[in-house]
């Protein structure tokens, strides 16, 4: 098939993977990178209570909201770093 | 730099990078206070600090000129950057702005003469069934994504929405090796013919479109022209989308057809975000050509009110080359306003390039002007507001008992009072009163606007608050 838009997805350079926790579950994303994504990758798409995931992307929506170190941040918002432990929060139904 | 800057700047975007670029190049003192870490705005937004190394595109091109030009402006100490740092609350302190700002969890406040916002544009998502599943993005919220993370939104998306921004994305899914499904979009493909002689001003991204487009074809994306989604289907993932025909004033009609996917890209179009401008006091307008309501202000930025100025999409969406311009112009007119002189003919070659650059992002913005059809996209179960859960049939019968102001309908129902401070719902809702009370929605305006314009925690605004520092008075002698 002609593209004349290919995936350039494998050019892309990235930084190491690092552990980080979401609810005590052991996952990876990649240094720096924010936390919307690596939940992304890793197949965690619910972040909120009733089902709402990751929409507008730039801090306004707060659907992506979750708990680090106490403090209610939006995943948008946060970059992942070693050792990241982060807690869901479960909205108000 | 001394406690009062004379000239803060909202937003580092193309607008308001560019106004403190200007100002500063006057020798002002200037603040640029930005919600990112890094300038660009949304349009031109940074890749996160993950990404080493990535292909060029005209977005990440523009975006680090940008930043190249600010990074040897606050090297030099002519411009204090702060970023990841969000404006809450705005208010007059005698002849200053009084900016209280919050970064990382804690509270700050800075002074300034002069206050350009240049605070952008957020999206429109008319609500259909299930546009709260997780995997529905917002069409500018994937933009974000894939400009910073350089990942697509799943392994396979539908993109549905309205102007250029639908074959954007679907293109750069593609290219960051993900599959869009199909591409579904309410507009004509006469809506475009009509938008091509403002486009043809500026060929190069005429060509990239039709670049986009190519791809498309010879990708055999099916691209439904004319065409809505109407549902989305799964519960705690989006699984499948169905898409149905629209007719002249975008109410859907026919037969509806199912497109499986993981995530869908949903969005119709930018709004200007108006809140902290409408706490510094300026008035505003309805004009849909410029994305709804606009706050007044001239292209050079001024206002009504003394020492504020409104540039970029802030002040009605005319798009990144326009907002660069407008910027540099607003800059220029705060500094001109403090008493630099000499900057007029400067300001007037400005404000002729202004207009031609707007000519194009108008046009773009013309084809999301939302057309009447569209509140049938969703059902009486539909959420509208997704912060507190509201149905439409919760919020039309609020309308029918005499609710017919956003105001009434946020103090009735919390509509607008959630989380996001009714950022996505206050459009759809005006669009609901208009159609139950027959007014027209130039007569509906937004709730008034409140601090925060932000959420702030509580433990910031009690930040070294002790119970012990708690002044109890000596009880009164028996």
């Amino acid at each position: 098939m002609i593209r004349p838009i290919r995936s350039q997805q494998d050019q892309i350079g990235r930084s190491a993977d690092v552990p980080f926790t979401y609810d005590g579950m052991a996952l990876t994303g990649y240094e720096g990178e924010t936390l919307t994504a690596a939940l992304l990758r890793s197949g965690i798409r619910k972040l909120s209570s009733p089902a709402r995931g990751m929409f507008c992307c730039m801090g306004l929506c707060q659907e992506c909201t979750v708990l680090i170190e106490g403090r209610s941040v939006e995943a948008c918002r946060v970059a992942v770093r070693e050792g990241l432990s982060v807690r869901s929060m479960d909205r108000r139904t | 730099m001394s406690d009062i800057y004379d000239i803060a700047v909202l937003g580092a975007g193309p607008a308001g990078t560019n106004a403190a670029l200007s100002a500063a190049r006057t020798g002002k003192t200037v603040l640029l206070i930005d919600e990112q870490p890094a300038a660009g705005g949304q349009v031109w937004r940074a890749k996160s600090k993950s990404i080493f190394s990535a292909p060029e595109t005209p977005e990440s091109r523009a975006g680090d000129t940008l930043r190249t030009r600010l990074v040897a402006a606050t090297t030099q100490g002519t411009i204090d950057h702060l970023g990841d740092t969000r404006l809450w609350q705005v208010e007059r302190e005698g002849n200053l702005w009084a900016l209280h700002l919050l970064s990382d969890g804690k509270v700050a406040k800075r002074t300034a003469r002069a206050l350009v916002l240049a605070s952008g544009a957020r999206e429109f998502v008319q609500p259909v069934p299930g546009w709260t599943t997780p995997g529905v993005l917002g069409l500018a919220g994937a933009t974000a994504l894939l400009k910073s993370e350089q990942t697509p939104p799943g392994m396979t998306t539908v993109v549905s929405g309205t102007g250029p921004l639908a074959f954007y994305v679907a293109s750069e899914i593609r290219r960051l090796g993900g599959t869009v499904v199909a591409v579904v979009t309410p507009n004509r493909r006469r809506d475009w013919l009509r938008a091509l002689p403002a486009m043809l001003c500026r060929p190069k991204l005429l060509l990239r479109g039709a670049w986009w487009m190519a791809d498309l074809l010879l990708g055999r994306v099916p691209v439904l022209w004319g065409h809505t989604v109407t549902s989305v289907t799964g519960q705690h993932a989006v699984s499948a989308v169905e898409v149905q025909a629209v007719d002249h004033v975008w109410a859907p009609q026919g037969a509806a057809q199912y497109f499986r996917a993981d995530s869908l890209c949903l969005g119709h179009g930018l709004i200007p975000a108006i809140e902290a401008a409408q706490l510094a006091g300026a008035k505003i307008y309805h004009e849909p050509a410029l994305g709804g309501w606009v706050p007044v202000a001239k292209t050079d930025g001024s206002t009504d009110v003394t020492g504020l100025y409104l540039c970029g999409d802030g002040a009605g969406i005319r798009g990144a080359d326009a907002a660069e311009i407008q910027g540099t112009l607003a800059g220029l007119k705060a500094a001109s306003d403090l008493g630099v002189e000499g900057l007029a003919e400067e300001m007037r070659a400005l404000t002729r390039a202004h207009a031609a650059l707007s000519r194009f992002g108008q046009a773009m913005t013309a084809l999301s002007i939302p057309r009447s059809g569209m509140v049938q996209w969703s059902t009486a179960q539909t959420i509208t507001c997704r912060c507190e859960n509201l149905t439409r049939a919760t919020i039309e019968a609020e309308i029918s008992a005499g609710a017919t102001s956003t105001n009434a309908l946020k103090s009735g129902l919390r509509a607008g009072m959630g989380p996001c401070g009714g950022k996505f719902c206050q459009t759809a809702i005006a669009q609901m009163i208009a159609r139950k009370t027959a007014v027209a929605l130039a007569d509906i305006p937004p709730p008034t606007p409140r601090p925060p314009l932000r959420p702030v925690p509580v433990s910031a605004m009690a930040e070294g608050f002790d119970y012990h520092d708690l002044p109890i008075p000596k009880p009164a002698p028996l």
